[in-house]
């Protein structure tokens, strides 16, 4: 009988959580009761695909050496995956608000300075997020019409 | 009489109809099936899991190990002391995560200690996830929890593994499950599709076929859809495609569970990811939503299609 209540109460759960899901997802009508992670996953668990931009996005990364000049640094070291995914990631999707993606960016820049500094002696490591139009030619057609906009410094 | 017949019997009736509509359900929800589909579902899952994380492996020291770039996501939102447990490990302690990591995945596809190696997949890869630099919680990421949750608590193991080899001496013998592990599994694929379909008929961006164009044209689009867009192709051709899938997913649930359909619905689903594989190289539905498919077919289906070896010398 416990067993057999156990099962029910299971399976009312995760309906009424599914029941929360859908009905925000179609009607926007957010079902009371049901706890807000709970009803966050089952939302988030059926999001369709919503990121599309009409421009490449990326991140730079220049680093200053002992005689003053700058020169660029790979991005592929710290993002080694597939470029969309790389595009999000850049983004530091999971950071709400501008404020909190600027500390978490000059977090990354003083870690990656610090990652750099133990092979080379740069003295200084810039952040910039670098955006251009897209082209059906390639990737980097149109890279150099791009805008740079400095995010973080390091130290 | 016949009055008093007439009014009780429809009060009777009814209360027996719910009854048996709720054993019927109860029934369907519970009842004592074959594990093949779940096994299956394991296997697949648990190999790759394996494989996604052994691609990791030489970022372990600079994207996962506190000598290296990472932002632990959640170690600032706990008190202390927990939030030591959610901060980057040193290098040799990533190590030995990672490795747990991998043999919880092994041993979780082979099915031996099922439920010990799935709890390690699911407390490591969380702890590697949220301190993957700049975590991005997709979709499959609350498909793929949800998945080991649900396989946590399953018979999934009762057959086609190392469990049933050391105790019944043949892989391929087994011992029935209950059934709410798989319909659970069965219903969250509805679910998937259905809300995403259902979220897209109201989302500005679905509304044209800009959305495919422009998504062909990114970081996400692959050289062969780059080819395609160079064909030059109407606008007119994306906003067809754009209602054409939204058309799709909305009955794709539907096609996937009615029988008569259901073959169909497989192939023209797969087909659907594939396509998102070769044109915007998202491969984790395809890895991780399509094999839950199987799902979906009776159980007793899948056992008699897939292997047709042996019954289980003595059922529970």
């Amino acid at each position: 009988m416990l067993r057999r209540i156990l099962l029910q109460t299971v399976i009312a759960g995760y309906l009424l959580v599914s029941l929360a899901g859908i009905s925000f997802s179609v009607l926007r009508i957010r079902i009371p009761f049901v706890p807000d992670p709970l009803f966050r996953w089952s939302y988030e668990s059926m999001s369709p695909w919503q990121r599309f931009a009409k421009n490449n996005q990326d991140i730079a990364i220049r680093a200053k050496k002992p005689d003053g000049t700058w020169g660029d640094i790979s991005v592929e070291k710290y993002f080694p995956f597939r470029r969309g995914q790389r595009m999000v990631m850049v983004q530091l999707a999971s950071f709400r608000g501008d404020e909190a993606k600027l500390v978490q960016y000059r977090r990354l820049a003083g870690l990656m300075l610090r990652e750099e500094q133990r092979i080379h002696p740069y003295t200084a490591l810039e952040l910039f997020a670098v955006t251009w139009p897209l082209s059906p030619e390639s990737r980097d057609w149109l890279k150099p019409f791009s805008t740079s906009t400095p995010l973080a410094t390091a130290p | 009489m016949a009055e008093a017949v007439l009014h009780v019997y429809p009060s009777r009736y009814s209360t027996m109809t719910l009854r048996s509509a709720f054993a019927g359900w109860e029934h369907w929800w519970t009842e004592p099936i074959p594990p093949h589909a779940l096994a299956i579902v394991r296997i697949v899952t648990g190999a790759a899991i394996f494989l996604w994380a052994a691609s990791h492996a030489p970022h372990l020291r600079l994207l996962f190990s506190a000598d290296g770039v990472t932002i632990p996501f959640y170690a600032d939102r706990v008190a202390p002391p927990w939030n030591s447990l959610l901060m980057p490990a040193p290098f040799w302690g990533t190590v030995a995560l990672f490795v747990a990591l991998l043999a919880g995945a092994a041993c979780m596809a082979i099915g031996w200690h099922m439920r010990l190696s799935i709890a390690t997949v699911i407390v490591s890869g969380l702890y590697f996830w949220q301190i993957y630099l700049h975590v991005f919680p997709a979709t499959f990421h609350r498909l793929l929890i949800f998945v080991l949750i649900v396989l946590l608590c399953s018979g999934a193991d009762r057959t086609l593994s190392l469990r049933m080899k050391s105790e019944r001496g043949s892989w391929t013998a087994w011992e029935p499950v209950c059934a709410l592990p798989q319909r659970l599994l069965m219903v969250q694929v509805c679910l998937t599709y259905l809300g995403s379909g259902w979220q897209k008929l109201g989302l500005t961006d679905w509304k044209t076929g800009e959305i495919l164009a422009y998504s062909l044209l990114s970081d996400w689009g692959t050289p062969l859809a780059r080819s395609f867009v160079r064909l030059n192709l109407p606008m007119a051709f994306y906003d067809a495609v754009v209602r054409s899938v939204l058309f799709f997913e909305f009955v794709l649930p539907f096609g996937l569970v009615w029988r008569p359909t259901q073959k169909w619905f497989f192939v023209l689903g797969i087909t659907f990811h594939v396509l998102v594989l070769l044109l915007l190289s998202i491969w984790s539905f395809l890895v991780f939503l399509v094999p839950l498919y199987i799902t979906l077919l009776p159980p007793e289906e899948v056992r008699k299609w897939r292997f047709p070896l042996r019954q289980p010398p003595d059922r529970q």
